[in-house]
């Protein structure tokens, strides 16, 4: 043998072995549409299908653009003002946009632009004008205005780390040439931007195109529409199988579509490696840079913060200030409401837990296979492109239709709601385990990297390896995966929209109903919770991780 | 004596190399060469990081090959990341008699009186980044040092352990390797670009032919 044997040779195999599994389980639900479909799938696909298509393209154009529009000089005008103390509240509270459950940000959204929201009262007292309670959220714009609320920080989030990146000599050389404001973003900062554009654009693209629960609650009716929402209805309301796994299928070829052109457009990076920044950035300190000579006027500064203050804190403070109301211990008092939050928290557990192993598998096969391979010099092996496989292939197959075939291969086995909450945590950890496995597999290739020789050299294996220096030194990544897939499934309308019933309700699913029925009170108290419950799940999965420290003495 | 005999290591492509030489016992011997040169993979072959193609490599008259690195009677020190960061020094150190750092009490005076000898007992309980360049070696030698004493490991190759420090760090850790040989009687192998070193050390100089 040339080599001796890769420390991780285990690992790997599991690893590999889940891949398979993986790829097995996503291949047995893409075909169990298409079998069921039985030949027939195109009688799911009918004339309204071409309309669902061009109003989801339209809808989800139309929300990159916005998006962008907007991410691009907020961004900017936060790395402007990255010395003032606001702006990092305002990166705090950004972050937290990310995860806040969709049904919460729809009611925020309702609170502050609806009917008798924030804006239409206090243009009614500043105008004495009843006229202003006339505008609705519920339409296009509604779902747009919903979409930036999470993309615009999405996209910040993806451009700060790169106006960070301007080395400090191109600072000299634009102070040297007296370039400020708008010349310095146009020939300093713009450049830096302008590579990640296309596939961030796209990767926000296919969150809009994809998008349902914020479509539901608030495209207003049928003309707003994507394919999600239709899958929705045929399984919900017309209990029309065939179309469904029809809708479903051209759904998967549609994403895998725009998956591909990512791809293609980062071809250096894996796919996930935009998200990955993303949520990666908030694990590792960054540096300061005071670029106060080039920061232009205050003025442009101070509407850009307002633009974000009004379009992203205003909903979540309307959330926080309106949940606390009397009427929120009515809603808490409701045996239902207990009922639904341990059925939430059930939830979030379980896929919190099943998503940090999973991952944690995963993650730590992958990273074995890059540094055996580093070690060797040798091009990427048939092995990962088989584990990237069954790890990618999850990115592409959007919530709903992961439901639909579970909800078809669940009929024809028998009773599908004495299983749901299985199938919901699920469909939850595998739609949660690309970006888990990114944000671990980073850090544990660094690790590996770092320890393997040593560790060899010293006899340092096993489970002994793991408890004293690798998990130890992964703890601020584990406690983020943990929190975040406990946020995320927390959150999750998509997949309990098609397996709720009487008897299995989670708390995302009673404030879709509770706005649904414009019962504001109960819709305000959930929303409320949920954001509470998302914050408290989100801090506990740091503090759980701490488990994972060691004392740093040889008491030993 | 450390006999490497007739090695011949490939990384597949073009670079080829052919080692032969034999290392003296409690003395140091430096390996110069350009880079490129395969100083580092005889380290590393001599570690059991690689496996030669053909040829043996024996220590007191027994082949080293068939053991993993862990087994074989030596330390090694590379360049960086000789310590876990989240471990304070002491801990790092004792690491190198128990991997589960399970110490009986006379392990736990070889770390102490290790510490003492390499002039670092003010550092016991500092984590590495709070460490200077040259003490994060030292506490490596360290580490070295209990290996060759409390679990029979003479040997300790060197990887350019010293480029990156000041010429006065340097010289306190050229001292201490000296130490480590004149006083313990460890065998070091060093790989190095600055003829200085193998001047200071006053050891054997083997040179590899440009690669």
């Amino acid at each position: 043998m040339l080599y001796p044997a890769s420390p991780h040779q285990k690992l790997i195999l599991i690893g590999l072995g889940m891949a398979v599994l993986l790829l097995a389980l996503g291949l047995a639900a893409i075909l169990a549409l298409a079998w069921h479909g039985d030949g027939d799938i195109l009688t799911g696909i009918g004339h309204r299908t071409g309309y669902v298509l061009r109003s989801a393209v339209l809808q989800a154009g139309l929300s990159v653009l916005c998006s962008v529009a907007v991410a691009v000089p907020a961004a900017v005008a936060l790395h402007r003002t990255a010395q003032w103390r606001w702006s990092k509240v305002m990166e705090m509270v950004l972050g937290l946009a990310l995860v806040i459950p969709t049904t919460v940000a729809a009611g925020g959204l309702i609170a502050v632009w609806g009917r008798t929201g924030v804006v239409a009262r206090s243009c009614e007292y500043i105008f004495a004008d009843a006229g202003c309670g006339a505008i609705s959220i519920y339409g296009l714009h509604g779902v747009i205005l919903a979409h930036m609320f999470f993309n615009v920080p999405l996209l910040i989030r993806i451009f700060l780390p790169l106006l960070e990146a301007i080395p400090p000599t191109h600072d000299r050389l634009a102070s040297l040439l007296d370039l400020k404001g708008f010349w310095y973003f146009r020939h300093v900062e713009w450049p830096q931007l302008k590579s990640a554009l296309p596939a961030s654009s796209l990767l926000v693209f296919l969150f809009c195109f994809t998008s349902f629960s914020l479509v539901l609650m608030l495209g207003g009716g049928p003309k707003v529409t994507t394919m999600e929402v239709e899958i929705y209805a045929a399984i919900r309301f017309s209990f029309d199988l065939a179309a469904a796994s029809g809708l479903s299928l051209l759904q998967f070829a549609c994403a895998a579509l725009v998956v591909a052109v990512i791809a293609l457009l980062n071809r250096r990076q894996p796919v996930a490696s935009t998200t990955e920044r993303v949520f990666a950035s908030s694990t590792s300190p960054r540096p300061v840079r005071l670029p106060s000579d080039f920061t232009g006027s205050s003025c442009w500064l101070i509407t850009m913060h307002t633009v974000l203050i009004v379009l992203i804190v205003l909903p979540v403070l309307v959330v926080m200030v309106r949940g606390l109301d009397p009427a929120l211990f009515k809603v808490i008092m409701q045996p239902s409401f207990l009922k639904g939050l341990k059925t939430s928290l059930g939830i979030a557990f379980g896929t919190s837990l099943a998503v940090t192993l999973l991952a944690f598998l995963l993650a730590g096969a992958r990273a074995g296979l890059v540094t055996r391979q580093e070690m060797k010099a040798s091009r990427k092996s048939m092995a990962l492109i088989l584990l990237d496989g069954g790890i990618m292939l999850y990115l592409v197959i959007p919530a709903i239709v992961l439901g639909t075939s579970a909800f078809i291969l669940l009929r024809s086995a028998g009773d599908i709601f004495s299983t749901a909450w299985i199938v919901v945590v699920a469909a939850n950890t595998l739609l949660a385990l690309p970006l888990a496995i990114r944000i671990l597999e980073t850090r544990l290739t660094r690790l590996f990297r770092q320890q393997d020789r040593l560790a060899s050299m010293l006899g340092i294996d096993g489970a002994v390896r793991w408890r004293l220096i690798t998990l130890p030194l992964l703890e601020r990544e584990i406690g983020l995966v943990l929190g975040l897939s406990a946020a995320l499934s927390l959150g999750d309308l998509g997949v309990i929209a098609l397996f709720a019933s009487q008897d299995f309700q989670t708390l995302p699913w009673m404030l879709y109903q509770a706005a649904g029925r414009y019962a504001s009170d109960q819709a305000a108290a959930l929303a409320f919770i949920l954001l509470g419950v998302t914050i408290i799940l989100l801090i506990s999965g740091k503090y759980t991780a701490r488990l994972f420290r060691i004392k740093g003495s040889s008491d030993a | 004596m450390l006999e490497i005999n007739s090695v011949f290591f490939s990384y597949g492509d073009a670079d080829e190399f052919t080692y032969d030489l034999h290392v003296r016992t409690a003395a140091a011997t430096v390996i110069q060469g350009p880079s490129g040169a395969g100083k580092s993979t005889l380290l590393h072959l001599v570690a059991g990081f690689l496996a030669p193609l053909r040829g043996d490599i024996r220590w007191e008259n027994a082949s080293l090959l068939a053991l993993p690195p862990s087994e074989r009677p030596l330390s090694m020190l590379f360049q960086d990341n000789n310590l876990f960061d989240h471990l304070d020094a002491r801990t790092n150190i004792a690491l190198g008699l128990d991997a589960g750092l399970k110490l009986s009490a006379t392990q736990k005076d070889l770390v102490d009186s290790a510490m003492d000898q390499l002039g670092i007992d003010g550092l016991k309980n500092k984590l590495p980044p709070m460490l200077s360049g040259g003490q994060q070696q030292r506490v490596a030698l360290a580490r070295a040092l209990v290996r060759a004493r409390g679990r029979n490991k003479p040997l300790i190759l060197l990887d350019e352990p010293f480029t990156a420090l000041d010429p006065l760090t340097r010289d306190d850790c050229l001292a201490a390797v000296r130490l480590l040989i004149d006083d313990f009687g460890m065998t070091a192998l060093i790989v190095s670009h600055d003829p200085a070193d193998a001047r200071d050390l006053g050891g054997d100089v083997f040179s590899l032919p440009g690669g």
